[in-house]
């Protein structure tokens, strides 16, 4: 069962696992266009495997971050009954929260000197 | 879906690599993904990153999965921790015991010998079965040289044959025991030196100058482990010897002879060539290398080929006489030994079952209380299999724990079995908690997670919400769920029943072996054997001078009531020479006045001290000296056989040639054949015959101190006359004649112990077991019990029911124990004395008090039936 307690217990999330939440932040996704999703971001950088891909979803369902539509909550137009997912408001939670621990990073490594651009 | 392209059906059988139920939520998907990746990129590329990607999260999917189920199984055990310790203490103890006798079993009887190709390595005996004398005879010097040029099997053949020195190098002279060895033992064992050279052919010679090779074991403490050690001399029985070169403690005698590493050889010589021998003198043990690709079959034939060519070449010496072959691993054994040891085994492996059984109980009862758990869960969309697994994982995963904990129990058991087994058995040293012991404990705890894992697995899967949510919160006792406890406690009561009945025959019949008539009162005497210096008594003359001086001056002692000398102390260590003995008046005519005999030769005063009683006729006295006619006493068993009915004393028999007239008859002694330390307890008396010490010289005597003086209060005063007399010679290692006797039953001692113990702890579970079960099924009847009691039911009735229906499982466990007791009464036969293995009244007595047992574990919940309160009962909880 999801223990949805604190989102900051779950941090710092998998690499994986946090383009997941962002690919489907905006959207409801199947896993082939969550790695596209993943792929156009990163410039083909990031490529999810099946195996990481499907891995990290089955944790997620488990962590209660993500869950899967019901045929009902799948869009008409997908012929091939494919399986999609949603974001759920902790699994935002939990994305929020490693975005604001990757601003404050961010923020400290600027301060730092080390990120190029506006010094 | 479309059709599926063969690659798509490969990648789906590669899913099968995950665990189940991730291939089966997300193969469909998966598939669907590897078929979208090839229309975009090309099949190559993906196959590429696909089985890169298969090989990298397939097994770490696997360890997630275990990992959770672990930590899943950590959890609910936490949630019940008495039952969780009940059952890893008692699968730790049970492994634990197991390990430990597992362990002896290996490194005594299993353990490859610690040679290079062990498995060549044979124990050659000359065979005398023709001629009634058996097949295990030690081998002549001269057939063995003709064995070393004629036979066609061995890769090498070695003779050796014990031999006590006497180390005079730092102050106190020493007694080190030793063997006069071949140079081709080196090359039979295949062992090289530590330092300096080998034995050579050479030091073989009647006129070699004499060396010596040092155990790893005396160079240690002798020498510190000196290297240059190597072309000293040493002075061993008063000669100059030349140390050539240090052996690690493998090279010794292996086969019959070999004992536990205590008593090993620490010094070897070589075995000088004599060819003046006799052929037909049978004096030395034979080990042997097999060619490579040589079958025992084959080089038993061929020695039997050979033996038989001989026999035409020698018969005067070689009539009768073949030879036979064995591995050492069998022969160094005395089988009984090894029946011990399995039947030891196989005591324990009982006992861990019963253990087994236990904890089946107590996790099945876990596994009712949590159906309801589970049938939650498969409703919510577990597959059986995923709960199956769970269910597996948590009962494997707590009997690796106590698997854990049960090699520590192992290893402390382990160190007291090494202390407790007997040193006379071989390779004691080589018992040790090594990588094959480990995983033989690993396995029994694997095997043992997995049957008592199982039960509740299979049961847990078929969960059924229905039944579960409406039994009343108790969880579905459904009868097959009875009929599995039921039959628990039938299995456990048949094998602790034959295991109560197979230690309580070992023990009468240990107890039975202990009061067997000896023949001689060993209470207060004390024996050593001590060895004449060769050096500076060269002559027969001369050694009967001082063996006379020292039995004389001890015989002075206060506390000393008499003193003579033996070949060999009864049960004790030491030479015994079996000897063909005929009646002189019949030589020639008749073969039945011939028997075979252990020859004793004995000081006047031997009988007295050693507690011997005269029958008829006189002890050997001072009148019989070296040049008087020769004189020869008889045991009853030998004038029996010799003489059936007639007069003994008067007689003339013929030993070695010569005629002996008979003057005495003494009774039978046990510890007295030809065998190592003259038989065990459970030998019928051997034929005797002796012959007095001041006609028959001998260099080695065995002292025998009649006394009333404790051991230690009698040592300094011993030390003292021997230092007067003698000061080369080591002070004799005295001890009381009772602890070689023990020693002699030790081995049956421990068995019987074992078993003893191992049939206690079977007890013990069972009845933890019948109350267990009895006590639940009360727990479960409360509502029945409850509407007795209100419908006015009395006590006894209430606790007859209860009683009625714990013995009726208990009576066919034992009686089924019963039978397999007795149908094991071969095996266990051999390894009983005077003890029938089908005993009717160990049977019935063993019956009995397991009946008495299993009453006694239902009566406590029978009792508590009593109590129930029927308000109560019939409300429901």
């Amino acid at each position: 069962m999801p223990s949805q307690t604190n989102p900051d217990d779950h941090l710092p999330l998998a690499v994986a696992t946090f383009h997941i939440l962002v690919a489907v932040a905006d959207q409801d996704r199947h896993g082939y266009a969550i790695m596209q999703d993943v792929a156009a971001r990163t410039n083909g950088a990031l490529k999810l495997s099946p195996g990481t891909l499907y891995g990290s979803i089955r944790r997620m369902l488990d962590e209660g971050f993500i869950v899967e539509l019901s045929d009902r909550q799948r869009p008409d137009e997908d012929d091939e009954r494919r399986r999609y997912y949603r974001i759920t408001a902790f699994g935002r939670a939990v994305a929020q929260a490693e975005a604001a621990r990757l601003a404050t990073l961010l923020r400290q490594a600027k301060a730092a000197g080390l990120v190029p651009g506006r010094a | 879906m479309a059709r599926r392209t063969i690659g798509e059906r490969v990648y789906r059988k590669l899913l099968r690599l995950y665990p189940r139920d991730f291939s089966e939520d997300y193969g469909d998907e998966m598939t669907r993904l590897y078929r979208d990746r090839v229309r975009g990129e090309g099949a190559t590329s993906v196959w590429l990153a696909l089985l890169a990607d298969l090989a990298r999260t397939a097994p770490s999917e696997q360890i997630s999965t275990l990992v959770q189920d672990v930590r899943h199984a950590w959890r609910t055990w936490r949630r019940t921790p008495v039952l969780a310790l009940a059952a890893m203490l008692t699968l730790a103890l049970g492994v634990g015991a197991n390990t430990a006798v597992f362990s002896v079993v290996y490194g005594v009887l299993l353990k490859p010998l610690p040679y290079p190709d062990a498995d060549r390595l044979v124990e050659v005996f000359e065979d005398n079965s023709r001629a009634g004398g058996g097949p295990f005879f030690r081998v002549s010097l001269l057939n063995y040289l003709s064995w070393v040029e004629r036979a066609r099997s061995f890769e090498a053949v070695a003779v050796f044959n014990g031999r006590d020195f006497t180390l005079t190098e730092h102050g106190d002279p020493e007694r080190i025991v030793g063997s006069a060895v071949t140079a081709s033992l080196f090359k039979v064992l295949g062992i090289a030196p530590i330092v300096g050279r080998p034995l050579a052919r050479e030091d073989e010679d009647p006129g070699a100058a004499p060396v010596a090779v040092l155990a790893e074991s005396l160079w240690a403490r002798a020498f510190g482990r000196d290297p240059a050690v190597v072309g000293r001399p040493i002075m061993l029985n008063g000669v100059r010897h030349q140390i050539i070169g240090v052996v690690p403690a493998a090279f010794r005698e292996i086969g019959r002879t070999q004992i536990g590493s205590a008593g090993a050889g620490q010094l070897f010589v070589p075995l000088t060539m004599n060819m003046a021998e006799d052929r037909g003198n049978h004096t030395l043990r034979a080990v042997g290398r097999l060619r490579e690709r040589v079958s025992l079959d084959q080089a038993r034939d061929d020695m039997r080929r050979l033996a038989a060519i001989m026999e035409g070449e020698f018969p005067a010496t070689n009539r009768n006489w073949s030879v036979w072959i064995e591995r050492p691993q069998h022969s160094m054994f005395d089988p009984r030994v090894r029946g011990s040891l399995l039947l030891l085994l196989g005591a324990v492996g009982v006992v861990l079952l019963i253990a087994c059984a236990n904890v089946a109980n107590l996790v099945l009862a876990r596994a009712t209380g949590r159906q309801r758990e589970l049938a939650v869960r498969a409703a919510l969309g577990a597959r059986p299999a995923r709960l199956a697994r769970q269910l597996l994982t948590e009962n494997v995963s707590l009997a690796l724990v106590s698997g854990i904990c049960g090699l520590a129990v192992a290893g402390v058991s382990m160190q007291v079995l090494r202390t407790l087994i007997p040193a006379t058995i071989p390779r004691v040293d080589e018992i040790r908690l090594d990588g094959t012991v480990l995983v033989f404990g690993l396995f029994i705890t694997t095997v043992c997670g997995v049957f008592f894992g199982m039960v509740p697995a299979i049961r847990g899967a078929r969960a059924n919400l229905l039944t579960a949510l409406t039994q009343n919160g108790k969880g579905a006792v459904g009868p097959s769920h009875q009929r599995w406890r039921h039959g628990l406690v039938v299995a456990q009561t048949g094998l602790a029943t034959t295991l109560v009945v197979m230690a309580a025959l070992l023990l009468q019949s240990l107890v039975r072996l202990q009061h067997v008539p000896l023949g001689f009162e060993p209470g207060g005497v004390l024996t050593a054997r001590v060895s004449t210096p060769q050096a500076k008594y060269p002559d027969a003359a001369a050694m009967l001078g001082f063996q006379r001086t020292l039995l004389g001056s001890l015989e002075t002692l206060p506390s000393v009531r008499s003193v003579g000398s033996m070949t060999s102390a009864p049960f004790a260590p030491g030479v015994r020479r079996t000897a063909t003995v005929h009646d002189r008046a019949t030589t020639g005519r008749s073969a039945d006045a011939r028997a075979s005999a252990l020859q004793q030769i004995v000081s006047p005063g031997l009988f007295r001290s050693l507690g011997v009683r005269l029958l008829t006729g006189r002890d050997f006295s001072a009148q019989d000296q070296p040049g008087s006619p020769l004189v020869a006493i008889v045991s009853e068993s030998l004038a029996r056989s010799l003489w059936p009915n007639g007069d003994v004393v008067g007689r003339a028999l013929e030993l070695d040639g010569r005629s002996h007239e008979v003057v005495g008859m003494v009774g039978d002694t046990r510890g007295s054949d030809g065998t190592a330390r003259g038989g065990g307890l459970d030998r019928d008396p051997q034929p005797v015959l002796y012959v007095s010490s001041a006609q028959v010289p001998q260099g080695t005597i065995a002292l025998v101190i009649r006394t009333d003086a404790a051991l230690h209060a009698i040592l300094p005063a011993v030390r003292a006359a021997v230092r007067e007399i003698e000061p080369t010679l080591p002070v004799p290692e005295l001890r009381p004649l009772d602890e070689w006797i023990a020693e002699s039953v030790a081995q049956p001692r421990l068995t019987t112990t074992l078993a003893a113990v191992f049939a206690g702890a079977a007890l013990f579970l069972t009845m933890v077991g019948i109350f267990g079960v009895i006590s639940y099924a009360v727990g479960q009847r409360t509502q029945e019990i409850g509407v007795r009691i209100a419908l006015g039911a009395r006590r006894a009735s209430v606790i007859g029911l209860v009683l009625r229906s714990g013995l009726t499982w208990a009576g066919g466990g034992i009686a089924i124990g019963l039978l397999g007791a007795w149908s094991m009464n071969r095996a266990i036969g051999s390894l009983l004395f005077n003890v029938s293995a089908t005993d009717p009244f160990t049977f019935a007595g063993t019956a009995f008090a397991l009946t008495g047992v299993a009453a006694l574990a239902c009566a406590l919940p029978a009792i508590r039936a009593t109590r129930i309160d029927p308000v109560n009962a019939l409300r429901g909880d």
